[in-house]
């Protein structure tokens, strides 16, 4: 897997959870009148999805130099399992006290913690396929 | 007998006068900026839903009157788990006491502040308190600010987490 192959499935997987999480954003905050762009910002949302699918990238890219292939699975399952866990964050997290209905947060943040994880899980394996061999 | 009536007359004018300068200035709560924040522990928050009647005169605070009402439906802590924590049955419990009240019994002069005491209700128990604050007069405006604290646990309140003692701070911009 070259570095030229490694920026590529994070740029793909990246742009993809990107414009999944601002639609998302849009739709939800549409449905339940609420605005939270003052804490999830446009900026904040690339650059998440920008930094998870490169970690994710750069943990398929070391465990397949260090033991091969057969290291894809554990990483994927790393992938779930910390995706899993990112959302604990999100439960307890305090907004600022004149953003109203707090208890709408956790259902536009939680799902978008996936979207990353989601969208490089979809895209690598295809492009694995190229790119490995 | 004119002397008589025009001395009564006099002196129902000097009663008059009198009775309008002692009288206390009614003030009415700006709706939009004011501010209720408590702060505690791992705790904090906002209150809003004020309702209030205010008689406040700088020159005579013994007359002054504070009625206040905060709407516990509307505390807000910025995270909604605690929300509903708070609004539980073993904290504000907001289903049965949906308001916390505050009625003065008497306003005192400290030094360039005030001291309002009286009688504070919440989750149905009522405490005297004290609070100290400042008033800056800016003519037909006008702004309270306060701090004063309150023990959780007198007011039973027992919710796990909830810290032993509570700084309630307080912004009140009103107009004449």
């Amino acid at each position: 897997m070259s570095i030229k192959n490694l920026f590529l499935i994070v740029f793909t997987s990246a742009g993809i959870a990107s414009i999944a999480c601002i639609v998302y954003d849009m739709l939800y905050s549409q449905a339940f009148y609420v605005d939270f762009s003052t804490v999830l910002t446009t900026g904040a949302t690339l650059i998440g999805c920008f930094l998870g699918c490169s970690l994710m990238a750069t943990a398929y890219y070391l465990g397949i130099k260090w033991k091969g292939e057969k290291t894809i699975l554990w990483i994927n399952l790393l992938i779930i399992i910390l995706s899993f866990v990112s959302i604990i964050g999100i439960l307890g997290f305090q907004l600022p006290f004149e953003i109203e209905s707090p208890e709408l947060f956790p259902g536009l943040a939680i799902p978008m913690h996936f979207f990353p994880a989601l969208s490089f899980l979809a895209v690598v394996n295809p492009m694995m396929k190229v790119v490995v061999k | 007998m004119k002397k008589i009536k025009l001395a009564l007359g006099l002196l129902s004018v000097l009663t008059l006068v009198a009775f309008i300068v002692v009288e206390s200035v009614s003030w009415k709560l700006k709706e939009d900026g004011y501010s209720v924040n408590f702060k505690g522990g791992k705790v904090s928050g906002i209150l809003k839903g004020m309702k209030s009647t205010i008689l406040f005169d700088e020159a005579n605070p013994e007359k002054s009157k504070f009625s206040v009402s905060l709407d516990v439906t509307t505390i807000n802590t910025g995270n909604g788990m605690m929300n509903k924590h708070a609004q539980g049955t073993d904290a504000l419990d907001a289903k049965q006491f949906p308001q916390i009240t505050f009625e003065s019994t008497s306003v005192t002069k400290k030094g360039s502040a005030y001291e309002a005491t009286g009688k504070l209700t919440m989750k149905g128990i009522t405490k005297e308190i004290i609070v100290p604050f400042t008033f800056e007069n800016k003519g037909t405006e006008a702004i309270f600010k306060g701090k004063f604290s309150v023990l959780p646990k007198e007011f039973n309140i027992t919710k796990s987490g909830t810290p032993d003692n509570l700084e309630i701070e307080l912004t009140i911009p009103v107009t004449k």
